[in-house]
């Protein structure tokens, strides 16, 4: 294990991190403000991949309009779920959490019978590599790092500027009290489900373009969000990049010496570390 | 019986709270009091281990249970009562006492789970203790009655009865008489008065002062979060600290 | 309520006799095929239940599983264990590992358990396919020995497995409901009431709820272990995270709330894709269907249909006679 394979390990873990704060921070996000494990969230990062594959591949327009389409899609999407699913559940998680299970199923099955199961891919229009010395990163890595820090940034400024981020917030912080103060928990739930959803939408769009595209390659995904989230403090989206960021250079270093599948051992150790000496998180406070 | 030592809690930097001494001797009957937020509960669970204080030292009967966890508290003779979610709401209400008596059922896995001819009786027992405790706490007609079908007041006489159903040393009672009616307030004075002269030490939180001052001995006075008097209810009631307190909260202290 | 009990105690007996009537007279393969499936799911369903006695929805079945199936066939195979010791193991060591991971899991309470819980699935999977060289990796394994005979009877028909069966899930479900109504049951369920309440008597919380999740990993890995050496061939995907969700919707359709819950769903469930055959492509999605209608419209399952339908009847009546008075 070399100086340049070590460096390239952190290029392709920084890709892993953008990847998965983008899943994570929405799961996240509906996680504090609605009080739901969405299960289905992997799905909606499948079916970002599979509108963009749509587009660019079936319809041949191009990859930027399927690109926009597919975000929105998955934001719209997620407003459709709060709506019709996880409004009537509020107050009631396991049955909430039960309802995404059922969603993970139509979901995949939709897409089953109109994309079939044969493993699709598509390419993006980012294309060349880009050579910092020795190392290489493909260009469309590097949109994907990029991508994924200035939305979270974005996402942040969110928070700390704009009113509906501050009532956020406060939901997060107190439920109860945030109701009383009159914030409009509705309202809430479905910006946080459709900027969660579209995040989701952005990584399986510009993540697709690396992997196959499969009906269940949502699964996956959801298990590296939901590791990201117990590690970084749940509900934190601070702690959502944190944890990003962990598991992403976990995933990018440990395969340069082992394998990737000692690299999600180690993800998996590192969580139930986590659990056993810090429940809340390495960012979550008591 | 119970020593505290300079107990502290805080929560990112604010101190709920800090540095706060006391103790209750065997057989006493003290009151905790102080304005909203002073920080009465947040003590509570630092006694019972629900949270683990930050600074300080708690022992009971000479050994130190700092942050320990609550059941091993609560079988060391400490047991509360709460405020919210204080009773088994599927269960009857006998069937909350025969569960709350969990400690001293001297049970085990593989006796229950076969239903042994010496698990049965000791069920037995435990059933007739659990109507005895009732009868004490003045709600045996509601022995067959859901638990969470109870209205507000029985509630809370059916969460002290749970505490008393674990034989406790020291009983915790986090405002046994809150929300409650005229009648129900009395009753529950007497039962905890009762208690008391049965030789059961307690140690009270409540805001109903003239409750508090009619049956407690002993007074200990939180404001945010701090110790700012001790003393019998007269002291308290001349304590130019305590009188500022509460007039700064607008409710009176007799 | 002592008629209702020996009701349902009439009906259990009368249960078991139909079943052993059907091991004795029905000859078809295929049948008797459907038949161990249900059982074998009906075990699972039922232990995944007890979890949720002490308030925890458990997904990591299906890891559980996975673990007592190559457990036992690799004691079986490689160190020429005798199949009953190696079932026993499998089940004692599905139990032991959920112990160990009960402890950090049952930090998180409620949903966050069940999130968590999720992760033991992909690990079991993700290490029986890439440890080649015990497990077969992705190929799995093949030639797991059928369970040693005894007392002249052998394990090849489809019968005497249908009566292994029987007597495995005869037995689990006996153990499970000895537990459900003993002070053990009690507790679980007094404990996903209210958890700090029950710290507060002295009751171990933790330990309780671990302790559910061992047994009910027990029956899990037993299952695992009769699955490997009556199909005798394994391989690492066939219990995932697919396979998981299926059990915990036997047991939500089928009603979590009552014992006979379970038990329910699994059988219906399972013989739905069996008489649906045209839907079969389908089913993933009828299952969804099912699923969500239950939790809207039924949210105790199906075990509350009787109730739901009396109820309905006594208002149509009433409204009968308000019409006619």
């Amino acid at each position: 294990m070399d100086e340049i394979n070590v460096l390239q390990g952190v290029l392709n873990g920084l890709t892993c991190a953008g990847w998965y704060v983008l899943v994570a921070v929405g799961l996240s996000l509906v996680l504090s403000i609605m009080n739901i494990v969405q299960l289905s969230h992997g799905e909606i990062y499948m079916i970002g991949a599979y509108v963009v594959y749509y587009f660019c591949v079936n319809l041949g327009i191009s990859f930027y309009l399927g690109f926009v389409i597919a975000v929105l899609a998955s934001g719209l999407l997620g407003i459709v779920l709060e709506r019709v699913f996880f409004r009537p559940f509020r107050g009631k998680p396991d049955q909430a959490l039960v309802l995404s299970i059922g969603l993970i199923l139509v979901f995949q099955n939709i897409v089953l019978a109109i994309a079939g199961g044969t493993p699709k891919s598509y390419r993006s229009p980012f294309e060349g590599v880009v050579k910092i010395g020795s190392l290489a990163l493909s260009t469309e890595r590097l949109v994907i790092i990029i991508a994924g820090f200035v939305l979270i940034g974005a996402l942040f400024l969110f928070i700390r500027f704009a009113k509906n981020g501050q009532a956020m917030l406060a939901i997060s912080q107190d439920r109860e009290g945030a109701a009383l103060q009159g914030i409009n928990i509705n309202r809430l739930s479905a910006i946080a489900m459709f900027v969660g959803c579209a995040l989701a939408g952005v990584a399986g769009g510009l993540v697709g373009a690396l992997f196959t595209l499969t009906p269940t390659m949502g699964a996956t995904v959801l298990m590296k969000g939901i590791a990201v989230i117990i590690l970084g403090g749940l509900g934190s989206i601070s702690g959502a990049v944190l944890g990003g960021l962990i598991i992403g250079l976990i995933d990018g270093l440990v395969p340069v010496v082992t394998s990737s599948y000692m690299a999600s051992l180690i993800g998996f150790a590192i969580v139930i570390l986590i659990l056993l000496f810090r429940p809340r998180g390495l960012w979550g406070h008591e | 019986m119970l020593q505290v030592e300079r107990l502290t809690k805080n929560f990112g930097g604010l101190a709920a709270v800090s540095l706060v001494d006391m103790s209750v001797r065997q057989g006493e009957l003290v009151g905790l009091i102080g304005p909203n937020g002073a920080g009465k509960t947040t003590f509570f669970n630092l006694l019972t281990g629900y949270i683990k204080p930050s600074e300080g030292r708690v022992r009971f009967e000479g050994k130190d249970i700092t942050g320990r966890k609550p059941h091993r508290i609560a079988s060391a003779g400490i047991v509360r009562s709460f405020q919210q979610d204080n009773v088994f709401a599927e269960f009857t209400v006998l069937d909350n006492l025969r569960l709350a008596q969990h400690l001293n059922s001297g049970i085990n896995f593989w006796q229950t789970v076969f239903s042994t001819g010496g698990a049965r009786r000791r069920e037995r027992e435990i059933r007739q203790e659990a109507e005895e405790i009732l009868e004490l706490v003045g709600i045996s007609q509601l022995a067959g009655t859901a638990a969470g079908s109870l209205p507000h007041g029985h509630k809370r006489m059916l969460g002290i009865a749970i505490a008393l159903a674990c034989r406790p040393k020291l009983l915790l009672l986090d405002e046994p008489l809150a929300g409650m009616n005229i009648a129900e307030v009395d009753e529950t004075i007497a039962l905890v008065r009762r208690l008391w002269e049965n030789g059961t030490t307690i140690l009270l939180i409540e805001h109903n002062m003239r409750a508090a001052m009619s049956v407690c001995q002993r007074f200990c006075v939180l404001n945010f979060g701090r110790k700012i008097a001790e003393g019998t209810p007269d002291e308290i009631k001349n304590d130019p600290e305590v009188v500022k307190a509460y007039l700064g909260t607008g409710s009176s202290v007799a | 309520m002592s008629s209702r009990k020996a009701a349902g105690f009439g009906a259990t007996i009368l249960l078991v006799l139909a079943l052993v009537l059907v091991g004795l007279f029905v000859k078809g393969p295929y049948i008797l095929h459907v038949f161990i499936l249900i059982m074998m799911r009906v075990v699972l369903a039922s232990s995944l239940r007890l979890i949720n006695l002490s308030g925890q929805l458990s997904l990591a079945h299906g890891g559980l599983v996975t673990l007592g199936a190559y457990t036992s066939a690799l004691l079986a195979m490689k160190l020429g264990f005798s199949t009953w010791l190696a079932l026993l193991v499998a089940g004692v060591l599905a139990g032991l590992v959920s112990c160990l991971i009960g402890f950090p899991f049952t930090r998180l309470k409620g949903i966050y358990f069940t999130m968590v819980s999720i992760f033991f699935v992909q690990i079991i999977v993700l290490t029986v396919q890439q440890w080649r060289g015990l497990t077969g990796g992705a190929s799995g394994l093949y030639n797991i020995p059928r369970p040693d005979g005894f007392w002249g009877i052998e394990f090849k028909s489809k019968t005497s497995f249908f009566f292994l069966m029987l007597i495995v899930m005869l037995a689990s479900l006996l153990i499970m409901w000895a537990i459900e109504r003993s002070r053990v049951g009690m507790t679980f369920l007094g404990i996903r009431q209210a958890d700090s309440l029950a710290e507060s008597v002295g009751i171990n919380t933790t330990g309780f709820k671990v302790l559910a999740f061992s047994i009910g990993g027990f029956f899990a890995g037993l299952v695992g272990g009769f699955y490997a050496h009556y199909v005798s061939a394994l391989d690492p995907t066939a219990f995932g995270f697919l396979f998981t969700i299926y059990i915990l919707i036997y047991m939500i359709v089928g009603g979590a709330g009552a014992f006979a819950g379970p038990i329910i769903g699994a059988t219906l469930l399972t013989v739905l894709p069996e008489v649906a055959r045209p839907l079969e492509s389908y089913m993933p999605f009828v299952f969804a269907a099912i699923l969500m209608l239950i939790i809207f419209l039924m949210p105790e399952g199906l075990v509350g249909l009787p109730q739901r339908l009396n109820r309905l009847f006594r208002k149509t009546a009433k409204d009968q006679a308000d019409v006619a008075g």
